[in-house]
């Protein structure tokens, strides 16, 4: 959970990207990296494979400014998406304030959609998180941009259907590889995670 | 904390957030090196039209502007010096350039605009752009060698402040690079480390 130092008036959130393997999570977090890279004293961490892949975690840490007198600190992580790496994923998630889920629009990855926010649920039940009890949640929708590409994508009520018809969650469709929503979604799940803090605020 | 209290958070929140996340579409670097590439561009372009001695000296020129610019790019700059060694060789040898030396000025070029202007661009594909740049500027100079029967280090290949590098210093130079490259990995790894421990501490107390 957050780290509030009530006497240093400064609050850090934790922020997870979580979702399919190959789905652009670290996409995401390297668009937003680029954006703001020459505003941030932090660098962004990833630890890769040899296939590109993320191993352990990306990892962006940042300064937000001041909301009602606090500093607010955001660290966005990534997880590794591969199913192999659940251990990984359950470690990194641990502390987590809100999380990103990025979901593949791709048809052939709808299975794998939903197996991924499945093993989300499982591992937020771990540390006693019910993502569908007022935990700050943020769907996207990547990849919409490959539809330009004649790559069949899942239509939107299909994967509102599939992901969405219990968590009631805001939903992005996004090409994070162009930047489409990147941002909106960062910005989303940010404002909801310390709207979901704002108890411990006062 | 009641409602209209958090509606005010809420706001306060997303002007907050707009605010840090604007500023950085409209500024920054980001912004700034496409438009610097503009006029190396057009030069690029102009010797693709008529290869003339001003061109490339024009085309020369610019690159030395450039290259302090993007001293802090390792890979954008390693491109804009082999940018600028083929343009040299083009303009010393004229019409008895190879003819793979213009495509090589475009296509270096090219991925320079591509590294400059997506900034989104994952390191490893960043490296594996410069790195088919480096293997097909080896090749034209082996070709090079090959046309003239000269010993290898006859042709100049990359610059340095004093002159010329040959193939041996232009290799040790990248080995360099990779090494640097290499260590910055190492010293990330041991920052993350320190991180996690830091992460940890801060959640126990």
């Amino acid at each position: 959970m957050a780290v509030i130092h009530i006497r240093k008036k400064e609050v850090q959130i934790k922020i997870v990207y979580v979702g399919p393997g190959r789905g652009g999570k670290t996409t995401n977090l390297e668009y937003i990296f680029g954006k703001i890279r020459h505003r941030i004293l932090s660098d962004m961490v990833s630890i890769k494979t040899h296939g590109d892949r993320t191993l352990f975690f990306d990892f962006l840490p940042f300064e937000l400014g001041q909301i009602h007198g606090y500093k607010i600190k955001t660290q966005l992580y990534t997880v590794p998406g591969q199913v192999k790496y659940n251990a990984t994923r359950k470690l990194v998630l641990k502390g987590v304030d809100g999380v990103v889920f990025v979901a593949d629009s791709m048809e052939v990855m709808r299975e794998k959609n939903i197996a991924a926010l499945k093993n989300l649920e499982e591992n937020l039940a771990f540390y006693n998180i019910d993502i569908y009890n007022s935990f700050p949640i943020v769907l996207q929708y990547n990849k919409r941009d490959l539809a330009e590409n004649g790559v069949p994508l899942l239509d939107i009520d299909t994967m509102n259907d599939d992901l969405n018809s219990e968590l009631k969650a805001p939903v992005f469709e996004a090409s994070a590889v162009k930047g489409d929503n990147v941002i909106t979604t960062a910005k989303k799940a940010i404002s909801n995670t310390i709207v979901s803090l704002q108890d411990q605020l006062v | 904390m009641d409602n209209s209290s958090k509606e005010n958070l809420a706001n306060d929140i997303e002007n907050q957030l707009d605010d840090f996340f604007s500023a950085d579409e409209t500024s920054g670097p980001a912004g700034a090196e496409p438009a610097s590439l503009e006029k190396l561009k057009s030069m690029v372009l102009s010797i693709d039209w008529e290869i003339t001695e001003s061109c490339l000296t024009d085309l020369i020129d610019e690159t030395d502007t450039l290259l302090p610019q993007y001293k802090n790019d390792r890979l954008s700059h390693t491109l804009l010096r082999m940018l600028k060694a083929v343009s040299r060789y083009i303009r010393r040898r004229q019409a008895q350039s190879h003819p793979d030396a213009i495509k090589r000025v475009m296509s270096v070029f090219a991925s320079l605009e591509k590294l400059t202007g997506s900034l989104h661009l994952e390191e490893e594909t960043r490296k594996g752009i410069v790195a088919k740049e480096i293997a097909a500027f080896k090749k034209l100079k082996e070709q090079v060698e090959l046309q003239r029967g000269a010993p290898a280090r006859s042709i100049p290949m990359a610059e340095s402040e004093g002159g010329y590098v040959d193939r041996d210093k232009f290799e040790q130079a990248m080995s360099a690079v990779e090494a640097r490259l290499k260590s910055e990995v190492k010293d990330l790894k041991f920052q993350l480390e320190a991180l996690q421990k830091e992460l940890d501490e801060m959640r126990r107390a």
